[in-house]
């Protein structure tokens, strides 16, 4: 979708993942046996197609259950799709096996939400760290401590961090530590999964302020998976919207702070809060709760959507270009039926500093 | 003796809640006096360890076993409930002033039917006298807070983070209390979930002229959320104001640094300026003088010296040697 | 925010100053030093005492006394003596019986968790066949078939429990596996025998050892109750079950020491490694705040 002349580095297509069971992954033949089960599909993934050029950073925005961490595993082969096809270096990552996979799993790695869960409580830092040094034989025993003191370096903690356990550090600090883990051998691609909801504030800005620096210094490639719309404002170039397994809008960040596109985006970006002295916005409010998908014809949002026509009921959902950059799944924006305003226009903070005094 | 229409409903003045453990003892709250007139929201904020959360609990009078001190004066409604008997309380707890916390789903009996909880809680403080009939009621609370009746009969399980946070707003209103605490209500919720809970805390106060004490990390919520605010930090009060007085000139640096260091949906994505260092521990804390000298940039020599709070507008206080 | 975060109290997981935490579990030192004795006199009692036990020569049914500390039994044998030869053989079947089926149980587990599916499935159903029947009922009916000798005792009660600790293994395993740690270390591309070792075995182990000392204490009941109806261990062998059979007529006709000293440290020996069993257990749950 986008028209840099830029490597693209991962793409997929018609991704999707259904889970029969209502979520729990059985053998199909319990199904008669059993009464008890739930017989419910949930769609978690809904044809989800995007690329990702070598060097951006990609936001993907939704609120819980839309598929957003499904779509995360299901890139790095964590979880099996059950269609369509990833491409990571146009080779497809779902055919990979041996030293192939291998190269694969060197090259893209993973940083989840809650940095103590993803830590060993027996490891201490350097052995967590040491962790992807051996399992790809990046260097030699010997060079293993001065390689951990190095990544740990670089993400802002001292040497002295190398022998404590996992209950022995804050939550940022575990953090910093995962995110070490993850560059330890040297990625092109990093997947963030909610990196700091699980961080308190002082720790999520260190946090933040540190992956946009390191983005910057070794060139990588982020994919970052968030609900918090500031997160994603202050780390990405593009950001996709997601809503009950789809994406419902794919647009440079800040044209999409500026002026969205999708209904669905415009009420998140109404209802997040910013800090202002005045001028409250109306919130968009959202009707209903989220139902699950697979049950609807045409737009999932239409049940919901403050903007809903009679055909958005029955028309079925597509994304479509509305400029060289930008697409909607919403047809009445991409026909021009609707214009969403511009959010460009409200008022600003008061900046502060030392003329405060 | 009549109150007037905008007398404060909760008066705070000089609270002080002492903590003596393993790990240390000190003042986790210290010398912290604001109000929350009728009708009002106030916004509590602060990092974790700013001593939000106990300044609440220290309200309520459920302080775990480590807080050994508490001294000053909480005014509920003109009387000081740190004097009351642990009797007294209770009818002050929940009939006042009602608290609810992060999770709802772990605060519900998930054995319980949402109908059944809301009944027994206003059993207990009598609110029903009868002329309304108990489903009646049920239906009428859940009304106020955006659910619909057929929730009465589901069990908290059955419920998503947001409905039931809800829920429990209706359980404790069955006591019709006049000042809700609610300490961080929407951590962990979507951001539209969020949106929700707080129209519906809005219109109970607009209906029933419900006060509320939100305690909470977030600045962006407080500033579109609440008419006051008060900032902690290190068991102090930093700032105190109303939110278009503090958000728009903000005194403190340590107010400064926390509207300077969120990223934000609008304006600059210039570098976040991080603050620096953490909030103080237990056993860091400086027996007088402004416990945010490590980290503030402002730091000057009379900044130890014990001083109070000064009076910058009215309405707007600040602790800070920056302005004497 | 928690209480507890506000003052960011760390979670406690067993790491290598345990003797710093050991100082509180009361219930565990007592248990270890009661058990401490209870070794030792196991392994010093023969030498320190020389009298044999199974030497008919010291005269029956003579109470406690200077020379025979517990008396002696119907045929003349000294108690005390027999007492600590009867304590070593009961340490020893325990720790067999308790070793097998923590092995088995792990082995199992491991598998069973790690397969999913069918064969999970099935495993389970096999678990659940087997636990509803009492452990001590279906070791008796298996060690009689399998031929009535202590080797066959061992093998009958090591198998009557291994479905416990299969569970319990199995269970750690699942909640392990759904861990981000677990989801990391795919990501990061270490093979699944390497995960198994470094994160898994390592993460069970203390469960795992705070049911096997429950293990033993179970494991000295059910081998003085199968001795005790003569299943097992048969005489002359002094064994502590069997002892208390022998002269528990005898407690009517007025010679108490006979059965009373056996039926006191059989009670001893329970007691001090349910204490170090339950103590250890509460000592290595993570979630743990003292």
């Amino acid at each position: 979708m986008t028209s840099t002349d830029a490597n693209v580095l991962l793409r997929t297509e018609g991704l999707t993942k259904v889970y029969a069971h209502g979520g729990v992954a059985l053998p199909k033949w319990v199904r008669p046996v059993s009464t008890s089960i739930s017989h419910a599909r949930v769609t978690a993934v809904d044809d989800v197609t995007f690329e990702i050029a070598e060097g951006q950073a990609i936001g993907i925005v939704g609120e819980s259950g839309c598929g957003k961490t499904t779509v995360a595993r299901c890139l790095l082969r964590l979880i099996k799709p059950t269609s369509g096809s990833i491409f990571f270096d146009d080779k497809p990552v779902l055919a990979l096996s041996g030293s192939e996979l291998r190269t694969f799993r060197r090259q893209a790695q993973i940083v989840f939400q809650d940095p103590f869960a993803s830590l060993d409580p027996r490891f201490t830092v350097r052995r967590a760290l040491a962790e992807p040094l051996r399992v790809h034989k990046i260097c030699a025993r010997s060079e293993i401590q001065a390689k951990v003191a190095h990544l740990l370096q670089s993400v802002g903690l001292d040497e002295s961090f190398s022998s404590r356990y996992r209950h022995e550090l804050s939550g940022g600090e575990a953090q910093r530590v995962t995110i070490a883990r993850a560059l330890a051998t040297d990625p092109r691609f990093l997947i963030l999964d909610e990196p700091t909801s699980a961080l308190d504030a002082s720790a999520r800005l260190r946090v933040i302020s540190l992956l946009r620096k390191l983005r910057r210094a070794l060139g990588m490639t982020y994919l970052v998976i968030s609900h918090d719309l500031s997160i994603i404002r202050y780390l990405c170039d593009r950001v996709l919207v997601m809503y009950l397994g789809r994406i419902v809008e794919d647009a440079p960040a800040d044209e999409l702070f500026a002026s969205p596109q999708h209904p669905y985006t415009e009420a998140l970006l109404s209802a997040t809060p910013v800090a202002r002295a005045s001028g409250k916005v109306t919130r968009i409010r959202l009707h209903g709760e989220l139902e699950t998908a697979g049950t609807v014809v045409g737009c999932t949002l239409a049940p919901r959507c403050h903007r809903a026509a009679v055909e958005c009921f029955t028309r079925p959902q597509r994304m479509e270009q509305i400029s060289p950059s930008r697409a909607t799944a919403c047809h009445r924006v991409s026909e021009g039926q609707i214009v969403l305003p511009s959010r460009a226009g409200l008022p600003r903070l008061a900046q502060t500093g030392e003329d405060r005094r | 003796m009549t109150e007037r229409p905008d007398a404060e409903f909760l008066s705070v003045r000089g609270l002080s809640v002492g903590l003596a453990s393993r790990h240390g003892a000190g003042w986790v709250v210290e010398n912290v006096s604001f109000g929350v007139r009728r009708g009002e929201a106030f916004g509590l904020v602060g990092e974790s360890g700013s001593g939000k959360t106990m300044t609440a609990l220290a309200i309520m009078r459920l302080l775990p076993p480590v807080a050994k001190t508490l001294c000053g004066e909480v005014i509920v409604s003109g009387r000081n409930v740190l004097e009351l008997s642990e009797g007294e309380m209770r009818a002050v707890r929940g009939g006042q002033v009602g608290m609810i916390f992060q999770q709802a789903r772990s605060a519900l009996n998930p054995l319980m039917r949402i109908e059944s909880q809301i009944m027994r809680v206003a059993g207990l403080h009598r609110r029903t006298n009868g002329k309304v009939a108990p489903s009646e009621l049920v239906v009428q609370l859940l009304r106020e807070v955006g659910l619909p009746s057929r929730v009465a009969r589901n069990y908290p399980h059955q419920l998503s983070g947001g409905m039931a946070q809800r829920a429990l707003i209706a359980i404790v209103l069955a006591a019709r209390p006049e000042l809700l605490i609610a300490d961080e209500p929407t951590t962990g919720l979507d951001v539209t979930t969020e949106a929700e809970i707080y129209d519906v805390l809005g219109q109970l106060r607009s209906e029933l002229g419900l006060s509320l004490l939100l305690i909470t990390h977030d600045l962006a919520l407080v500033s579109q959320n609440c008419d006051r605010v008060g900032v902690m930090h290190g068991g102090h009060v930093v700032e105190i104001g109303d939110v278009e007085q503090v958000f728009e000139r903000p005194l403190h640096p340590y107010t400064q640094a926390l509207l300077n260091s969120v990223p934000t949906l609008e304006g600059e994505t210039n570098e976040v300026l991080a603050l620096e260092g953490q909030a103080p521990r237990l056993s860091e804390l400086p027996p007088h003088g402004c416990r945010f000298i490590k980290r503030c940039p402002y730091r000057m020599p009379k900044c130890s010296e014990a001083f109070g709070p000064i009076d910058y507008e009215p309405g707007h206080r600040v602790l800070c040697r920056l302005y004497d | 925010m928690s209480i507890a975060a506000e003052f960011q109290v760390r979670r406690r997981i067993l790491h290598p100053s345990w003797a710093r935490g050991l100082a509180g579990e009361h219930g565990l030192l007592a248990g270890l030093i009661l058990l401490g004795v209870l070794v030792l006199a196991a392994l010093l009692g023969p030498v320190i005492v020389h009298d044999s036990p199974t030497s008919t020569a010291y005269g029956p049914f003579s109470p406690p006394s200077a020379a025979h500390l517990f008396g002696t039994d119907d045929v003349g044998r000294d108690v005390l003596a027999r007492v600590f030869h009867a304590i070593q053989l009961d340490l020893l079947l325990a720790a067999v019986i308790c070793v097998l089926a923590a092995v088995a149980g792990a082995v199992i587990g491991l598998f069973s968790g790690f397969a999913g599916g069918l064969v999970d499935l099935a495993v389970m159903r096999l678990v659940d066949i087997m636990m509803s029947i009492p452990a001590f009922i279906l070791a008796l009916i298996i060690a009689v078939m399998l031929g009535n000798t202590g080797q066959t005792m061992v093998l009958a009660i090591a198998f009557a429990y291994t479905p416990v600790a299969v569970r319990i293994v199995r269970s750690q395993v699942l909640s392990l596996r759904e861990l981000p740690m677990i989801e990391t270390s795919r990501a990061i591309g270490t093979p699944a025998s390497r995960i198994v070792l470094w994160h898994v075995l390592p993460n069970t182990y203390s469960v795992l050892i705070a049911q096997a000392t429950l293990f033993l204490a179970w494991a000295i009941l059910d081998t003085a109750a199968m001795s005790f109806i003569g299943v097992g261990i048969h005489p002359p062998t002094p064994e502590l079950g069997a002892m208390v059979s022998e002269g528990s007529q005898d407690i009517v006709s007025g010679q108490w020491w006979v059965s009373i000293f056996p039926g006191a440290f059989i009670a001893f020996l329970v007691i001090s490694f349910s204490l170090v069993g339950d103590g250890l257990r509460d000592y290595l749950d993570p979630r743990g705040q003292r």
